[in-house]
């Protein structure tokens, strides 16, 4: 295989195994579909010129986060886009839900955006890019025991998000 | 661990922290059913994050990859070198026509390769539909604001690649159907360009500041968005 179709082929391969996670972490990160694909696009120009950089096929999805992370701050150093409405980014959901399992997963998207930043970024790099503590401390620059911390307030806030409209009974008023 | 450790872990890392429970085989029914509200949490969680994604969709556009950065980066660094020995020889001008800024790759081309490169799939989306909010983002971004007739036409917009600067591509309707529109925020052109290209005709007019590629247009339709996008696409406030 010639080196263009080689790297033709780890370019692709890296677009599929990655693209999904990077659009999803992009969207909740700045909260606008058409911003967010930008911010991936943007990030694979960039990964595609730097290819021949990524020497450890392990590290790609650290690799690539790490250029959507330096692209967004770069993009968005001025102006941090608003929020869009979640119904406004998110397509709507095919799966079959209940009232109830719908109405808990709208809350839980609103919560996820009304997040501050210093909550909402390392969740998402747990949950949605599967890092672990250790991984989300250092590509956030921060020690363990703050990651830990940030983690756990962030699902409590988004508990206590719940809580608050499933008691006073406001989840019923999405519908 | 104490109590308060294993509360801290639990809600930093509720699978790690389920996964060394069940490894220490822990007798204590109070952290087991901490543990199993954790996980049921932690999977409404994941999945609500999960959004739907057109994934045929994304990853085509982002496969458009490489061809977009060998345009915004611009040709080998071999030919560089061979357009400074032109430059040098006063041949340059014969070359660059006074449509776009200099180093930059013709508009025509441009219009023509963006559009075969990405004009079919960005009409598909077109349905998808937008919100004023969202196009008005992007305009700001690019430093624009449009007028609300011209908003209320716009069925789809997105951040694109154009010469020396970023711009927007987006879907129009028009009274005889879909049209395109390429806003180029940095692309100064003196009079109107007449292309055709692919089948479709197409327009590059100047507005107040850059210049919109009109394609896919009917003549009348044409006509109508290029009154419009030169009169309702101006510069914000700030930068006019």
């Amino acid at each position: 295989m010639s080196n263009d179709a080689e790297k033709q082929f780890r370019f692709e391969a890296l677009a599929r195994e990655y693209g999904m996670d990077l659009y999803r972490y992009a969207l909740w990160i700045c909260g606008n579909d058409a911003l967010a694909k930008d911010l991936v696009q943007e990030t694979y120009i960039r990964a595609w010129k730097a290819l021949d950089s990524l020497k450890d096929a392990k590290a790609a999805k650290s690799w690539l986060i790490t250029i959507l992370r330096r692209e967004y701050a770069r993009t968005f150093e001025r102006k941090v886009p608003k929020f869009t409405n979640v119904e406004d980014v998110v397509v709507e959901d095919t799966e079959e839900l209940s009232p109830e399992e719908r109405a808990e997963r709208d809350l839980l998207r609103r919560g996820m955006m009304k997040l501050p930043p210093r909550y909402r970024e390392p969740l998402l790099l747990q949950v949605v890019a599967g890092y672990s503590c250790e991984e989300i401390a250092t590509e956030l620059k921060l020690s363990k025991g703050a990651v830990m911390t940030q983690l756990f307030r962030a699902r409590e806030k988004l508990k206590s998000t719940l809580q608050d409209d499933g008691i006073t009974g406001n989840i019923h008023e999405l519908f | 661990m104490n109590s308060s450790e294993f509360e801290k872990a639990l809600g930093a890392e509720p699978r790690e922290t389920a996964a060394r429970l069940e490894r220490e085989a822990s007798p204590d029914p109070a952290r087991r059913a901490a543990v199993d509200e954790a996980l049921a949490f932690e999977q409404r969680l994941e999945n609500a994050l999960r959004v739907p994604v057109d994934e045929e969709a994304l990853v085509e556009s982002l496969l458009a990859a490489p061809k977009q950065a060998h345009r915004r980066f611009g040709p080998p660094h071999w030919l560089a070198l061979a357009a400074s020995v032109f430059i040098l020889a006063g041949v340059s001008g014969l070359l660059w026509v006074s449509v776009q800024p200099a180093g930059s790759p013709s508009v025509a081309d441009y219009v023509a390769n963006h559009y075969e490169h990405d004009g079919a799939a960005v009409l598909a989306r077109a349905g998808e539909g937008t919100t004023r909010d969202e196009v008005q983002a992007i305009l700001t971004r690019l430093g624009a604001q449009a007028s609300e007739t011209l908003v209320s036409q716009i069925r789809f917009i997105k951040f694109c690649p154009t010469p020396d600067s970023r711009g927007a591509h987006m879907v129009l309707a028009t009274q005889d159907g879909p049209a395109t529109v390429i806003f180029m925020p940095a692309v100064q052109v003196d009079e109107p360009l007449l292309l055709r290209f692919d089948g479709v005709s197409a327009q590059v007019v100047g507005l107040e500041r850059g210049a919109a590629a009109i394609i896919g247009a009917s003549d009348s339709a044409a006509e109508d968005l290029m009154t419009r996008l030169q009169e309702g696409v101006k510069p914000l406030a700030a930068d006019a």
